[in-house]
């Protein structure tokens, strides 16, 4: 996406109250800022009260990034593959970020992150991670995973 | 990789007496069976060439083998060895609060094969197949492969075992559900695995989804005979085609016939202009559907939405001895043989369509190392089949898989275990839930 030539800046607040300033065509990379941008509600400071400031900082570092014309491919999936080498509760705040903001890139890859992190997983480690009960009677649970045998190595 | 070196030569079928497996060759087994020797310990894990009966579980570099085969790469060896998961702790008062679609959206990029083993989870997880917001999401994902499937029958009983190349795992899936008369494994596309067979008199195809363990039966064509087919998956339509075009022996003129899965009918189209002995290899892209034919050597071209053939008059390689045609993606057609009349000068090369100067451009040649080890004898029979860019070499004698993918220009080998017998039929497969046969 090439940069637009307006030097529109956009304002945004962080719920811990921090406010980032950005040119619009690295806001716009989050389609929920470009269609505030777009409906003209970006005037003002835009308040993200579900994002605080050190993961938005994080996304805003993301997007910046995306729109540099003097980044090489290469440098780029370095940067990406290096960006989610981060603590779980950062990761986690990333998800809810980019998925609230709608960085389409960013939340792919942190989707897929996740998925390479659960997919090795026991089920009793799954269902501990996400608080999920197990409902299976004991014989139902040696059922279904004699059934599904065949897909372990 | 079967064991190169001493006993290499037995013929399919004998086990030899080098392998050192984790029991007989029974069903049940995880490791497929092969016809042709396996690797001994009957994992997955790669071992070394000549190094027979070690299990290697360790994913760094292989060690070094005594026993070479002239003309073996090692080093394309060690970089399929089967991916470790790096276990990464996970802390449940950070992921217990995510939300459903969230979930389902990480679920979606789980490799398929994987899904399997989270159906012990809970009752919701078990079902997630059914759920339409993770089907939504896994569609989505463009790619869940590429695999390599085959299929061979066991006395009867069919057998078909995957390869997943991103997560370098074999797995057997279970194809009990598949009726008897189906023999022929037709090929697969987006999803959907093709088979056809004799039952009784009648020719007849089926398709089916291997990961849901859905079949169907498709009607029969115009012409009962024995025929040329190819499926392709038109993910966007969500609907398929199949397309018969001469009968196997290529001594009748028979109208071509597509399977359209909107209409659940075949419909009859052109006649190919005469012409003689076509070769079984076809290739679909771009909506038309190339096929070679022997004699004389020729490029003929069937064009979906126009209906006819067309000839396409690119001139072959010199002394070119196979042909096979794969379809790349987009429009790319690759043409894929040896050239050379004499065994000391043979070489594997690739060409590639030129669509508007209609000619064939010379664009791979295989390392000479690779082609040594591949075939061993110039009479050696192998198979070539490819998918997205990928192009798939397997030696029937040897059970040996090579891969090209014309992208990155790069050469590697499919070790762990052996993909080709007499037997047995290889072909791409992507894994898909989505994936209907209707």
């Amino acid at each position: 996406m090439s940069s637009s030539k307006s030097n529109k800046i956009v304002k945004l607040e962080s719920s811990d109250n921090k406010t980032f300033e950005v040119e619009e065509a690295v806001a716009v990379q989050s389609e929920t800022l470009k269609n505030m941008v777009d409906d003209g509600c970006a005037n003002d400071t835009i308040p993200l009260p579900n994002v605080n400031g050190k993961i938005l900082e994080m996304v805003l570092g993301w997007c910046k990034k995306h729109v540099d014309e003097t980044v090489t491919g290469d440098e780029l999936n370095k940067y990406e593959a290096d960006f989610l080498d981060l603590d779980q509760a950062d990761l986690y705040g990333l998800l809810m970020a980019a998925n609230f903001l709608n960085v389409k890139g960013l939340l792919d890859r942190v989707l897929q992150r996740v998925a390479d992190m659960i997919k090795g997983k026991k089920p009793e480690e799954i269902r501990r991670i996400f608080n999920i009960k197990n409902d299976f009677t004991p014989e139902e649970e040696e059922e279904i995973r004699l059934e599904n045998a065949w897909a372990f190595d | 990789m079967d064991g190169i070196g001493e006993s290499s030569e037995s013929a399919p079928g004998v086990p030899s007496s080098q392998l050192k497996s984790n029991g007989s060759f029974r069903e049940g087994d995880r490791s497929p069976k092969q016809v042709s020797p396996l690797r001994g310990g009957g994992s997955r894990n790669t071992s070394p060439l000549g190094r027979v009966g070690s299990r290697n579980t360790s994913p760094s570099r292989q060690k070094v083998i005594k026993t070479k085969p002239r003309g073996f790469d090692e080093e394309r060896v060690a970089t399929f060895v089967k991916a470790a998961h790096p276990d990464v702790q996970m802390e449940d008062s950070i992921w217990a609060m995510l939300p459903e679609d969230l979930l389902n959206e990480i679920l979606a990029r789980v490799p398929p094969f994987m899904i399997f083993r989270l159906h012990s989870v809970c009752k919701r997880w078990n079902s997630i197949l059914q759920d339409i917001s993770f089907l939504k999401f896994h569609s989505q994902v463009s790619s869940h492969g590429p695999c390599l499937l085959t299929f061979w029958k066991n006395s009867q009983i069919p057998q078909c075992s995957v390869f997943s190349l991103p997560l370098k795992t074999w797995y057997k899936i279970p194809f009990t559900f598949l009726p008897q008369w189906a023999f022929w494994l037709v090929g697969s596309s987006g999803g959907l695995v093709c088979f056809s067979g004799l039952d009784g008199l009648a020719f007849k195809t089926l398709v089916c989804n291997p990961l849901t363990q859905t079949w169907r039966t498709l009607p029969i064509m115009h012409y009962n005979q024995q025929r040329q087919l190819i499926m392709v998956v038109d993910r966007t339509d969500r609907s398929f085609k199949v397309i018969a075009t001469s009968d196997i022996y290529g001594d009748r003129s028979l109208p071509t016939e597509v399977y359209d899965s909107k209409l659940n009918s075949w419909s009859l189209h052109q006649v190919m202009p005469a012409v003689n002995l076509c070769s079984s290899k076809m290739a679909y892209c771009d909506s038309k559907l190339y096929l070679e034919t022997l004699s004389p050597l020729g490029l003929m071209m069937y064009r979906m939405d126009a209906s006819y053939w067309e000839h396409i008059p690119a001139k072959f390689p010199r002394s070119l001895l196979d042909g096979y045609l794969v379809a790349g993606t987009q429009k790319r057609l690759f043409l894929v043989g040896r050239i050379g009349l004499y065994s000391t000068l043979q070489s594997m090369r690739i060409w590639e369509l030129d669509h508007a100067k209609v000619i064939w451009v010379e664009i791979s040649r295989m390392p000479p190392k690779h082609f040594r080890a591949l075939l061993r004898l110039s009479a050696e029979r192998f198979e070539c089949f490819g998918q997205d860019n990928l192009i798939c070499f397997t030696s029937w004698n040897q059970g040996k898989g090579l891969l090209y993918d014309v992208d990155k220009k790069v050469w590697s080998w499919i070790a762990g275990c052996a993909l080709q017998s007499y037997n047995s039929q290889v072909c791409f497969y992507e894994p898909r839930f989505d994936a209907s046969i209707y």
